[in-house]
Protein backbone atom coordinates (compact mmCIF):
# COMPACT_ATOMS: atom_id res chain seq x y z
CA UNK A 1 0.00 0.00 0.00
CA UNK A 2 0.92 3.65 -0.98
CA UNK A 3 0.93 5.31 2.26
CA UNK A 4 1.01 9.69 2.59
CA UNK A 5 1.26 11.85 5.00
CA UNK A 6 1.71 15.66 4.40
CA UNK A 7 3.26 17.64 6.92
CA UNK A 8 2.56 21.74 7.41
CA UNK A 9 3.17 24.96 9.26
CA UNK A 10 -0.92 25.73 9.82
CA UNK A 11 -3.27 24.45 8.03
CA UNK A 12 -2.19 23.80 4.55
CA UNK A 13 -1.91 19.70 4.92
CA UNK A 14 -5.23 19.73 6.33
CA UNK A 15 -6.81 21.93 3.32
CA UNK A 16 -4.28 20.16 0.92
CA UNK A 17 -5.94 17.17 2.32
CA UNK A 18 -9.54 18.47 1.90
CA UNK A 19 -9.18 19.54 -1.79
CA UNK A 20 -7.14 16.04 -2.70
CA UNK A 21 -9.97 14.44 -2.19
CA UNK A 22 -12.43 15.97 -4.34
CA UNK A 23 -10.25 14.67 -6.85
CA UNK A 24 -9.67 11.10 -5.49
CA UNK A 25 -12.01 10.49 -2.92
CA UNK A 26 -11.52 8.50 0.41
CA UNK A 27 -10.52 5.37 -0.07
CA UNK A 28 -6.53 6.55 -0.19
CA UNK A 29 -4.21 5.95 2.88
CA UNK A 30 -3.40 10.05 3.12
CA UNK A 31 -3.27 11.32 6.07
CA UNK A 32 -2.22 15.11 7.44
CA UNK A 33 -0.54 16.98 10.23
CA UNK A 34 -0.98 20.74 10.74
CA UNK A 35 1.68 21.77 12.79
CA UNK A 36 1.88 24.63 15.65
CA UNK A 37 -2.01 25.81 15.61
CA UNK A 38 -1.76 25.67 19.23
CA UNK A 39 1.48 25.93 22.09
CA UNK A 40 0.77 22.15 22.83
CA UNK A 41 1.36 20.34 19.92
CA UNK A 42 1.49 16.71 19.22
CA UNK A 43 2.60 16.78 16.14
CA UNK A 44 5.45 14.60 16.91
CA UNK A 45 4.24 11.84 17.71
CA UNK A 46 1.73 11.97 15.12
CA UNK A 47 4.70 11.52 12.67
CA UNK A 48 6.02 9.04 14.46
CA UNK A 49 2.67 7.37 14.27
CA UNK A 50 2.55 7.22 10.79
CA UNK A 51 6.21 6.28 10.69
CA UNK A 52 5.47 2.93 13.02
CA UNK A 53 2.79 2.31 10.82
CA UNK A 54 4.42 1.35 7.73
CA UNK A 55 4.69 -2.55 7.25
CA UNK A 56 7.06 -4.57 4.86
CA UNK A 57 5.60 -4.21 1.17
CA UNK A 58 4.12 -0.43 2.11
CA UNK A 59 5.56 2.69 0.23
CA UNK A 60 5.93 5.83 2.04
CA UNK A 61 5.82 8.95 1.06
CA UNK A 62 6.49 11.93 3.24
CA UNK A 63 5.71 15.80 1.99
CA UNK A 64 6.29 18.66 3.71
CA UNK A 65 5.72 22.07 3.44
CA UNK A 66 9.40 23.99 2.57
CA UNK A 67 12.40 22.79 2.43
CA UNK A 68 14.06 24.13 5.66
CA UNK A 69 11.20 24.48 7.59
CA UNK A 70 10.94 22.60 11.00
CA UNK A 71 8.42 20.41 9.82
CA UNK A 72 10.58 19.38 7.69
CA UNK A 73 13.58 18.81 9.66
CA UNK A 74 11.26 17.44 12.21
CA UNK A 75 10.51 14.35 9.42
CA UNK A 76 13.82 14.37 8.41
CA UNK A 77 15.30 13.32 11.57
CA UNK A 78 12.86 10.92 12.55
CA UNK A 79 13.18 9.35 8.82
CA UNK A 80 16.39 8.75 9.43
CA UNK A 81 16.19 7.48 12.87
CA UNK A 82 13.74 4.14 11.96
CA UNK A 83 15.95 3.60 8.99
CA UNK A 84 12.52 2.65 6.94
CA UNK A 85 12.90 3.35 3.29
CA UNK A 86 10.45 6.45 3.38
CA UNK A 87 10.43 8.81 0.32
CA UNK A 88 10.61 12.77 1.76
CA UNK A 89 9.35 15.51 -0.75
CA UNK A 90 9.42 19.18 0.25
CA UNK A 91 7.62 21.95 -1.21
CA UNK A 92 4.51 20.12 -1.96
CA UNK A 93 1.80 21.04 -3.91
CA UNK A 94 -1.45 19.62 -5.31
CA UNK A 95 -0.47 18.52 -8.29
CA UNK A 96 2.70 16.11 -7.42
CA UNK A 97 0.85 14.57 -4.55
CA UNK A 98 -2.18 13.38 -7.17
CA UNK A 99 0.81 12.79 -9.40
CA UNK A 100 1.93 10.15 -7.06
CA UNK A 101 -0.75 9.19 -5.24
CA UNK A 102 -1.76 7.97 -8.46
CA UNK A 103 1.28 6.64 -10.12
CA UNK A 104 0.60 2.90 -11.27
CA UNK A 105 4.52 1.97 -11.09
CA UNK A 106 6.48 1.46 -8.00
CA UNK A 107 8.11 4.75 -6.51
CA UNK A 108 11.51 5.05 -6.66
CA UNK A 109 13.80 8.31 -6.83
CA UNK A 110 14.59 8.72 -10.73
CA UNK A 111 10.10 8.09 -11.30
CA UNK A 112 9.36 10.68 -8.23
CA UNK A 113 12.02 13.21 -10.22
CA UNK A 114 10.12 12.66 -13.24
CA UNK A 115 6.78 13.57 -11.64
CA UNK A 116 7.54 16.63 -9.53
CA UNK A 117 9.46 17.83 -12.96
CA UNK A 118 6.07 17.72 -14.56
CA UNK A 119 4.13 19.09 -11.60
CA UNK A 120 6.71 22.33 -11.38
CA UNK A 121 4.76 25.88 -10.51
CA UNK A 122 4.83 27.37 -13.13
CA UNK A 123 4.52 31.30 -14.93
CA UNK A 124 1.41 30.63 -17.50
CA UNK A 125 2.18 32.02 -21.01
CA UNK A 126 -0.99 33.70 -22.44
CA UNK A 127 0.50 33.96 -25.60
CA UNK A 128 -2.27 31.86 -28.15
CA UNK A 129 -1.14 28.67 -28.67
CA UNK A 130 -1.96 26.28 -31.67
CA UNK A 131 -3.54 23.13 -30.12
CA UNK A 132 -5.56 22.18 -33.04
CA UNK A 133 -3.05 19.28 -34.15
CA UNK A 134 -3.38 17.64 -37.84
CA UNK A 135 -4.96 14.16 -37.58
CA UNK A 136 -1.45 12.86 -38.97
CA UNK A 137 0.44 14.70 -35.85
CA UNK A 138 -2.00 13.29 -33.59
CA UNK A 139 -1.88 9.59 -34.65
CA UNK A 140 1.74 10.19 -35.66
CA UNK B 1 -10.65 2.69 -30.02
CA UNK B 2 -12.57 5.54 -27.86
CA UNK B 3 -11.92 4.13 -24.00
CA UNK B 4 -14.86 6.24 -22.79
CA UNK B 5 -16.85 9.42 -23.31
CA UNK B 6 -17.23 11.73 -20.74
CA UNK B 7 -19.63 14.49 -20.57
CA UNK B 8 -18.44 17.48 -18.76
CA UNK B 9 -19.41 20.61 -18.60
CA UNK B 10 -15.78 21.80 -18.37
CA UNK B 11 -14.76 19.72 -20.41
CA UNK B 12 -10.96 19.00 -19.38
CA UNK B 13 -10.58 20.11 -15.84
CA UNK B 14 -8.34 18.58 -13.08
CA UNK B 15 -10.20 15.43 -12.67
CA UNK B 16 -9.98 14.42 -15.93
CA UNK B 17 -6.56 15.48 -16.42
CA UNK B 18 -4.78 14.40 -13.74
CA UNK B 19 -7.28 11.54 -12.69
CA UNK B 20 -9.08 9.92 -15.18
CA UNK B 21 -6.41 10.10 -17.94
CA UNK B 22 -4.76 7.98 -15.64
CA UNK B 23 -7.43 5.59 -14.76
CA UNK B 24 -7.46 5.06 -18.35
CA UNK B 25 -3.88 4.98 -19.77
CA UNK B 26 -5.08 6.83 -22.35
CA UNK B 27 -2.59 8.71 -24.44
CA UNK B 28 -4.81 10.54 -26.72
CA UNK B 29 -7.80 13.08 -25.77
CA UNK B 30 -10.48 14.31 -28.37
CA UNK B 31 -12.50 17.21 -26.68
CA UNK B 32 -15.13 17.15 -29.55
CA UNK B 33 -16.95 20.55 -28.96
CA UNK B 34 -18.47 22.93 -31.79
CA UNK B 35 -17.65 25.80 -29.48
CA UNK B 36 -14.45 24.92 -28.39
CA UNK B 37 -13.18 23.91 -31.85
CA UNK B 38 -13.43 28.24 -32.77
CA UNK B 39 -12.52 29.86 -30.00
CA UNK B 40 -8.67 30.22 -29.86
CA UNK B 41 -8.52 31.04 -26.04
CA UNK B 42 -10.48 28.15 -24.77
CA UNK B 43 -8.22 25.81 -27.04
CA UNK B 44 -5.17 27.65 -24.85
CA UNK B 45 -6.60 26.74 -21.85
CA UNK B 46 -7.67 23.31 -23.03
CA UNK B 47 -4.30 22.50 -23.82
CA UNK B 48 -2.56 23.93 -20.30
CA UNK B 49 -5.01 21.44 -18.88
CA UNK B 50 -3.98 18.47 -20.84
CA UNK B 51 -1.06 16.35 -19.15
CA UNK B 52 1.98 16.42 -20.51
CA UNK B 53 2.92 12.98 -22.56
CA UNK B 54 -0.79 13.32 -24.03
CA UNK B 55 -1.72 14.50 -27.50
CA UNK B 56 -4.92 16.91 -27.86
CA UNK B 57 -7.23 16.96 -30.45
CA UNK B 58 -9.93 20.06 -30.52
CA UNK B 59 -12.99 19.62 -33.19
CA UNK B 60 -16.28 20.00 -33.89
CA UNK B 61 -18.38 17.11 -33.73
CA UNK B 62 -18.80 16.42 -37.12
CA UNK B 63 -15.10 16.71 -37.63
CA UNK B 64 -14.96 14.51 -34.83
CA UNK B 65 -16.49 11.93 -35.53
CA UNK B 66 -14.14 11.65 -38.83
CA UNK B 67 -11.52 11.51 -37.09
CA UNK B 68 -12.72 8.14 -34.79
CA UNK B 69 -13.52 6.70 -37.85
CA UNK B 70 -9.95 7.04 -39.27
CA UNK B 71 -8.53 4.09 -39.90
CA UNK B 72 -5.12 4.80 -37.36
CA UNK B 73 -8.26 5.78 -34.65
CA UNK B 74 -8.95 1.34 -34.29
CA UNK B 75 -5.06 1.08 -32.79
CA UNK B 76 -5.14 4.26 -30.57
CA UNK B 77 -6.32 4.88 -27.01
CA UNK B 78 -8.67 7.66 -27.02
CA UNK B 79 -10.15 9.12 -24.82
CA UNK B 80 -12.92 11.85 -25.39
CA UNK B 81 -14.79 14.57 -24.24
CA UNK B 82 -17.95 16.07 -24.82
CA UNK B 83 -20.20 19.06 -22.84
CA UNK B 84 -23.32 17.90 -23.90
CA UNK B 85 -25.23 14.51 -23.52
CA UNK B 86 -26.63 15.38 -26.91
CA UNK B 87 -22.62 15.25 -28.44
CA UNK B 88 -21.93 12.50 -26.91
CA UNK B 89 -25.35 10.51 -28.10
CA UNK B 90 -23.92 11.65 -32.02
CA UNK B 91 -20.74 10.27 -31.93
CA UNK B 92 -22.16 6.95 -30.24
CA UNK B 93 -24.76 6.80 -32.91
CA UNK B 94 -22.15 7.25 -35.51
CA UNK B 95 -18.81 5.08 -34.49
CA UNK B 96 -18.99 1.66 -33.15
CA UNK B 97 -16.18 1.87 -31.08
CA UNK B 98 -17.16 3.37 -28.19
CA UNK B 99 -16.72 1.28 -25.06
CA UNK B 100 -18.53 2.90 -22.72
CA UNK B 101 -19.77 6.97 -21.64
CA UNK B 102 -19.36 8.44 -18.27
CA UNK B 103 -22.02 11.16 -17.87
CA UNK B 104 -20.26 12.96 -15.17
CA UNK B 105 -21.30 16.29 -14.90
CA UNK B 106 -23.85 18.38 -16.72
CA UNK B 107 -26.02 21.76 -16.44
CA UNK B 108 -23.95 23.59 -14.09
CA UNK B 109 -23.19 26.36 -16.09
CA UNK B 110 -26.54 25.92 -18.08
CA UNK B 111 -29.01 28.99 -17.52
CA UNK B 112 -31.84 26.99 -19.20
CA UNK B 113 -35.44 26.73 -17.41
CA UNK B 114 -37.02 23.04 -17.20
CA UNK B 115 -34.05 21.70 -15.98
CA UNK B 116 -34.43 18.15 -13.89
CA UNK B 117 -32.08 17.42 -10.99
CA UNK B 118 -30.79 13.87 -11.41
CA UNK B 119 -28.37 14.41 -8.56
CA UNK B 120 -25.72 16.80 -7.53
CA UNK B 121 -23.80 16.48 -10.74
CA UNK B 122 -26.82 16.16 -13.25
CA UNK B 123 -28.86 19.00 -13.88
CA UNK B 124 -30.88 18.16 -17.47
CA UNK B 125 -32.74 20.40 -19.57
CA UNK B 126 -35.54 18.59 -21.80
CA UNK B 127 -33.73 18.17 -25.07
CA UNK B 128 -30.69 16.92 -22.64
CA UNK B 129 -32.82 14.44 -21.33
CA UNK B 130 -34.21 12.92 -24.58
CA UNK B 131 -30.76 12.44 -25.76
CA UNK B 132 -30.31 10.34 -22.15
CA UNK B 133 -33.08 8.59 -22.24
CA UNK B 134 -31.97 7.41 -26.10
CA UNK B 135 -27.95 6.91 -24.86
CA UNK B 136 -29.41 4.93 -22.20
CA UNK B 137 -30.65 2.12 -24.43
CA UNK B 138 -27.34 1.82 -26.50
CA UNK B 139 -25.78 -1.64 -26.09
CA UNK B 140 -22.69 -0.37 -23.94
CA UNK B 141 -22.31 0.56 -20.47
CA UNK B 142 -24.06 4.32 -19.47
CA UNK B 143 -23.08 5.27 -16.58
CA UNK B 144 -22.30 8.29 -14.02
CA UNK B 145 -19.40 8.31 -11.97
CA UNK B 146 -17.31 11.82 -11.17
CA UNK B 147 -14.06 10.08 -9.81
CA UNK B 148 -12.67 6.76 -9.90
CA UNK B 149 -12.82 5.86 -6.70
CA UNK B 150 -16.72 6.51 -6.44
CA UNK B 151 -19.14 4.25 -7.23
CA UNK B 152 -20.32 3.62 -11.05
CA UNK B 153 -23.83 4.22 -11.23
CA UNK B 154 -26.04 3.22 -13.96
CA UNK B 155 -27.92 5.72 -15.91
CA UNK B 156 -30.65 4.04 -16.48
CA UNK B 157 -31.17 3.73 -12.63
CA UNK B 158 -31.36 7.75 -12.81
CA UNK B 159 -33.52 8.51 -15.15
Amino acid sequence: MRKILLGSHGKMASGLENTLRLFVGNDYPVTSISAYLDSEDGYLDEIDQFIEGIEDGDEAVIFTDILGGSVNQQVIAKVFASEKKIFVISNMNLPVVISILLHFEPLSDEVILTLIDECKIQLMNYEKTHANETEDDFFG
Amino acid sequence: MIESIRVDDRLIHGQVALVWSKEYGVTHIVVANDAASVNDVQQMTLKMATPSGIKLLIKNVADAIGVFNHPKAQETKMFVLTNTITDALRIVEACDTVKSVNVANVGRFDRSENKVTLNSCLLVNPEEMNSLRKLAEKDIPVFHQVIPSAAKVSVSKLI
